[in-house]
């Protein structure tokens, strides 16, 4: 089944593991005596372990390549079944009926990142512009609602609005010096951007309140009424969840649009967009103005779910998670983006009783996805463009 | 045969540091003719399609567009290439650029598009206007696949194609845009004999069909010879012949400088 030269290829690569996590597994402290522990048996397990999930990774890929593409292609390109629609939707109905505010909480946090993996999904996966920076727009949003709400008393449902457009027009604000920027460029200059976002408001003490940010921050209301903090949470997960279903219906209907087809084209190449006729400057600041306003608006959702908000909140590690639920669902497809934004936000919060090792195991599920599936987990569905319309009007 | 004129090209000259790609080009083109331009590697011929469509903004001289239309006369130098396009004039490329991911059909509408007018808020209204206009885009899209005989393949990703059909769906791609004059940049290369001359029947068809003119480089000598009613020779940037293909053939600086003894 495996050549001597694979097995070779394995055990080198399990020798390279225990050298490079020598001084983390082996070399203990015991601090009470201030000596050294040799823990030589780690080692011995690492070089194991690594070996056998080298090979692993071998007998998969040499078995995938064997499979004609059609197969491999068997989960990647198909529509999911309505049934299973139904399901997840009458789940998600039902969620925060079944289960305790502990539960919702998380998976409000979870259906948030959705929307904010569509939105991101708009600018990377759609347009193919690389954002680093994806967080500040969230900032932008949570800090309006903050503000507008300290300073005019202004509630939540007025802000969503009033936060999309601000970082709608952050999003251009960002388009403008970036334009020419593809590719790394373009990420070093978003990473910056982000990071500026988050430096202005933790120095700004006036307007932002700097690093103890902003608390008493109202929750949303229903008309006027407010709700008791038991239910409060609830009303929260379905504001998120009514959030989900608009976001994908509105991103769904944008894909397949003509600006969503333009962004696709751009993405695939700029000089035959351009000699097709495509404006790209256009295009490009709208698919970033795009992208923003919908981390605008879940960052007033954010500020009013957590009542407090401080540029801690925002950092480039915000910006990467986001970034990680497009690449992970597979760019540009609106399923596997909630497939991975529910991993990604559900598994670090339920390892939790891992202690230490629970982003370990988180780094590692993730890479273990990008082997398995480098192109993401659900791949694009392709549109066929069916209409029974005459045109011979 | 009417003799409107559509393109002019006065004194064109393109340096790309200190090299002289393009040197005092002055070339005409008129309504619904074929033209050809040939010579050698290096000549500047992709060079002066750059330069018409926008991509690279020439160093001196003017070149203006005719609408035969409108017969709107506009100096279109410096314009973007975008706008150009718009303007009715659309290209393919050397290396074919395709939207590989994308399928078939979205290509061409994608060229379709500069036609149509929905917006950000129309597409997230999606209006009764906007849902005509999206099915006339495909519609019209379709009518072109079959021109080019890709009907069959419109919902295949573009990558998947063969070569010579992503090179038929560029030229559908380039028509989709609606244009009166077609550039296409070495549109038989790497083809078979049988492919070009499957190409061949497509352009005689387009030019009948579309009434569109259009401008070709090529190194075949016989889908030359056989398409295009004039012939423009060029070699290090300079234009240096022009004339029927008869003349062409005849015309010994242009043997020499690219024909070879064997024609
Ligand atoms: N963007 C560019 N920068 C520098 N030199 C270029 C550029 N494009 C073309 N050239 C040079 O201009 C000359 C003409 O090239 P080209 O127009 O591609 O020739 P061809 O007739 O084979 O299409 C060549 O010497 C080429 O190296
Ligand atoms: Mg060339």
């Amino acid at each position: 089944m495996f050549s001597f030269k694979e097995i070779k290829k394995s055990f080198l690569i399990s020798l390279w593991f225990m050298f490079l996590t020598f001084p983390l597994m082996v070399i203990k402290i015991n601090p009470e005596t201030h000596s050294i522990l040799w823990e030589w048996k780690n080692m011995l397990w690492v070089g194991i372990g690594t070996f056998c999930i080298s090979l692993l990774v071998r007998f998969y890929q040499a078995r995938n390549k064997k499979k004609s593409l059609s197969k491999k292609l068997f989960f990647a390109d198909r529509k999911i079944p309505t049934s299973v629609i139904v399901a997840f939707l009458f789940f998600s109905i039902i969620f925060p009926f079944l289960f305790s505010n502990y539960h919702v909480n998380i998976m409000t946090t979870a259906l948030m990142y959705i929307v904010l993996g569509l939105g991101l999904n708009i600018i990377v996966g759609l347009a193919g512009l690389l954002n680093l920076g994806y967080a500040a727009f969230y900032a932008i949003g949570a800090y309006s609602y903050a503000l507008l709400n300290y300073h005019f008393g202004i509630g939540f449902w007025l802000a969503i609005p009033i936060a999309a457009l601000l970082s709608a027009l952050a999003g251009i604000l960002l388009g403008f010096p970036v334009l020419r920027l593809r590719g790394d460029y373009l990420a070093i200059v978003t990473l910056c951007f982000g990071t500026i976002i988050r430096l202005i408001l933790e120095n700004w003490d006036e307007l932002t309140f700097g690093p103890s940010g902003i608390s008493q921050i109202p929750r949303p209301t229903f008309f006027g009424i407010e709700f008791s903090p038991h239910n409060v949470t609830t009303y929260i997960y379905f504001i998120a969840l009514g959030f989900v279903f608009f976001t994908i219906f509105m991103v769904n209907r944008l894909k397949h649009s003509k600006i969503g087809r333009e962004w696709q084209a751009l993405r695939e190449d700029e000089i035959a967009c351009e000699a097709m006729g495509v404006d790209k400057t256009k295009t490009k600041l709208s698919a970033f103005a795009l992208g923003a306003t919908w981390a605008g608006m879940m960052g007033v959702l954010f500020a009013a779910k957590t009542t407090f908000i401080n540029p801690a909140s925002f950092t480039f590690i915000e910006s990467v998670i986001m970034l990680s639920i497009v690449v992970l669902g597979g760019m540009g497809s609106i399923s596997g983006i909630i497939i991975a934004a529910l991993i990604l936000i559900l598994l670090p919060e339920y390892l939790r009783e891992l202690g230490n090792y629970r982003m370990i195991v988180f780094g590692l599920s993730m890479v273990v996805i990008i082997i398995f599936k480098p192109h993401g987990l659900i791949g694009n569905v392709k549109k066929n463009y069916k209409t029974d319309y005459d045109v011979s009007q | 045969m009417s003799h409107n004129k559509i393109l002019e090209i006065q004194n064109l000259s393109m340096e790309f540091g200190g090299l002289q790609a393009l040197d005092s080009i002055n070339i005409t083109f008129y309504e619904k003719e074929v033209v050809a331009i040939i010579g050698p590697n290096g000549a500047g011929k992709t060079t002066l399609f750059n330069c018409i469509t926008g991509v690279y903004v020439p160093t001196r001289g003017n070149i203006f567009i005719q609408n035969p239309y409108t017969q709107m006369k506009e100096k279109i130098n410096g314009l973007k290439p975008n706008i150009i396009t718009r303007k009715g004039m659309a290209r393919t490329f050397q290396n074919i650029r395709l939207f590989k991911n994308m399928t078939v059909l979205e290509n061409v509408m994608i060229g379709r598009h500069c036609h149509a007018k929905a917006g950000i808020i129309s597409a997230m209204v999606r209006s009764k206007k906007t849902r005509d206009e999206e099915a006339r885009i495909i519609h019209d899209s379709r009518e072109l696949l079959k021109k080019v005989n890709l009907v069959d393949e419109q919902y295949e990703y573009a990558k998947n194609l063969s070569y010579g059909y992503q090179k038929r769906l560029e030229i559908a791609r380039a028509l989709a845009t609606k244009p009166f004059l077609l550039l296409l940049d070495e549109p038989a290369a790497g083809m078979n004999s049988k492919e070009t001359a499957e190409l061949m029947d497509l352009l005689k068809e387009i030019k009948k069909d579309l009434h569109i003119a259009l401008l070709l480089i090529d190194h075949d000598m016989h889908f030359i010879m056989n398409l295009s009613e004039k012939i423009f020779v060029m070699d290090y940037g300079k234009k240096i012949a022009e004339g029927t293909p008869e003349e062409i053939q005849k015309n010994p600086l242009v043997i020499k400088a690219y024909l070879g003894e064997n024609i």
